[in-house]
């Protein structure tokens, strides 16, 4: 009885570096052998897809890249699989950042569903890239004001003053939609103070999984059309849109790590329970 | 400097401008044009803001150095800030600074984020434990999110992504949701208090 009570406390002080090992094996095992688990979409996903896919050809539509490469293994599906499916839209992107990296950020995920943007035929006709807008909040209230006032230059240097993706785009209120890859500050909060509220443009949020639960409040308000929600947002996205990638194969192992932590959490629970009957016992 | 530089100048400069934005907010006026060219000569601020932080940071690194105080890190800090800037003085859209940020920026931050992983697991396993009934409550909801949200859930039943997005959709909203207005709240009174001049932290420290 008393080792037995020995072995159940000592599930409660495992050395942390064994909870590493844990689950470094429950990453690694699924994304070297997928286990192909169902995946439901849930409401918010449901709300984003359905209001891209009303989008009529031709309609503006920003995307704000506010987010650095810490964000990237969540939102990188995300920026990947919603081009694809305004390109198979037919809708105008008009792509900015607010956040110093985010230009770079968008580079990359245009480069991947366009090609080399610069050279692309389609370049300023269809899709841009405005790059980086300083200011945080402020630079978001003067791209909302005048969008060409505040991005004079795109990314590669081109003017935008005559730029047809461009044309009858002056201010937040003639995008049709705007996405925001939300990260941090400046990220949603400032978004809706900034474009949503006063010019009543409709938002949806592709976030990281650690942010989804402080925004959820704007989407059941009707401030935000739609939520992606980390990984599983992308894998939602990917499979709705009929593209499986990177975060369908990613879902196994978070799936695989997030039952590893239930199971540490319960286990640590044991432990302490053992331990606080055996301290009542010797009382 | 004097009491109208240190003091009534910048209250001047806030009051006018701040009161400008306010209105421009909430009415369309024949002034929105200036007010659009004042926001844009923000962005244009800012700009010259990330010179000052560039020097600043320059400035105290450089007595690190000097007082050898971990002197490698504030000298390996400096050289690559001062790389980088090398290399994307041309245009961040160069080719090499694009390697320069797709290959060792995007890698260094990205593991870094990713070891939260580790670290979340093992503090999970460490704090999380039913203590009180408030912690028990607290550690039966994120275990049943946890769970709900993890494609194997689904495996065993659809009802528990529904219990999932229950919680996040009901009890996490009521939640943010007051925080949400409460910090509103705080922002509309620190915005008055600056309008009038009560409060005075930004001009960085008490003003005799």
């Amino acid at each position: 009885m008393s080792e037995q009570g020995s072995f159940l406390t000592r599930l409660g002080k495992m050395d942390r570096r064994f909870m590493y090992v844990v689950i470094l094996i429950a990453v690694s095992i699924p994304l070297l052998r997928p286990l192909a688990l169902p995946l439901s979409v849930s409401p918010e996903t449901r709300l984003f897809y359905d209001y891209v896919q009303s989008l009529p050809s031709g309609a503006s539509v920003g995307l704000t890249f506010d987010c650095q490469p810490g964000a990237l293994p969540e939102l990188y599906p995300q920026m990947l699989a919603i081009l694809q499916h305004l390109k198979a839209r037919q809708t105008r992107m008009i792509c900015v950042a607010f956040f110093a990296e985010g230009a770079m950020i968008a580079h990359n995920a245009l480069t991947d569903v366009f090609g080399p943007p610069n050279s692309h035929p389609n370049y300023g006709k269809t899709f841009v890239n405005l790059g980086f807008i300083a200011g945080g909040e402020t630079g978001m209230a003067a791209f909302a004001k005048s969008v060409k006032g505040a991005a004079p230059q795109d990314y590669y240097g081109n003017p935008t003053a005559k730029m047809e993706v461009l044309s009858g785009v002056d201010t937040a209120k003639d995008f049709a939609l705007i996405i925001e890859f939300a990260y941090g500050t400046p990220g949603i909060p400032e978004i809706m103070r900034q474009m949503q509220s006063p010019y009543q443009v409709k938002i949806a949020a592709a976030a990281t999984a650690l942010i989804a639960t402080q925004i959820m409040p704007y989407l059941k308000s009707g401030q935000m059309v739609g939520m992606l929600t980390g990984l599983r947002g992308a894998a939602e996205y990917e499979n709705l849109i009929g593209k499986p990638g990177e975060a369908v194969a990613g879902m196994d192992a978070q799936s695989v790590a997030h039952v590893a932590i239930i199971l540490a959490i319960l286990v640590g629970n044991v432990g302490y329970y053992s331990e606080r009957r055996k301290q009542k016992r010797s009382m | 400097m004097s009491m109208f530089g240190k003091r009534t100048l910048p209250f001047a400069i806030t009051f006018v401008f701040g009161f400008f934005m306010v209105i421009d907010f909430f009415f369309s006026t024949p002034a929105s044009a200036i007010a659009s060219n004042v926001n844009t000569s923000f962005v244009v601020v800012a700009n010259f803001a990330v010179i000052t932080a560039v020097g600043t940071v320059t400035l105290m690194h450089i007595r690190r150095i000097q007082k050898k105080q971990e002197w490698y890190n504030s000298l390996a800090l400096l050289v690559v800030l001062y790389l980088t800037i090398a290399i994307g003085w041309s245009s961040p859209s160069d080719p090499t600074y694009l390697w320069w940020f797709n290959n060792l920026f995007v890698p260094l931050e990205t593991t870094v984020f990713c070891l939260l992983a580790f670290y979340i697991s093992s503090a999970s396993y460490r704090v999380f434990r039913a203590r009180s009934k408030e912690a028990a409550l607290l550690l039966v909801s994120a275990v049943l999110v946890m769970w709900g949200r993890a494609p194997i859930s689904a495996v065993i039943s659809e009802g528990f992504a529904a219990i999932a997005d229950w919680m996040m959709a009901v009890p996490n909203t009521a939640g943010m949701r007051g925080i949400v207005i409460g910090i509103g709240i705080g922002v509309i009174s620190i915005g008055i208090r600056t309008l009038l001049g009560i409060e005075r932290g930004y001009l960085g420290g008490k003003v005799e």
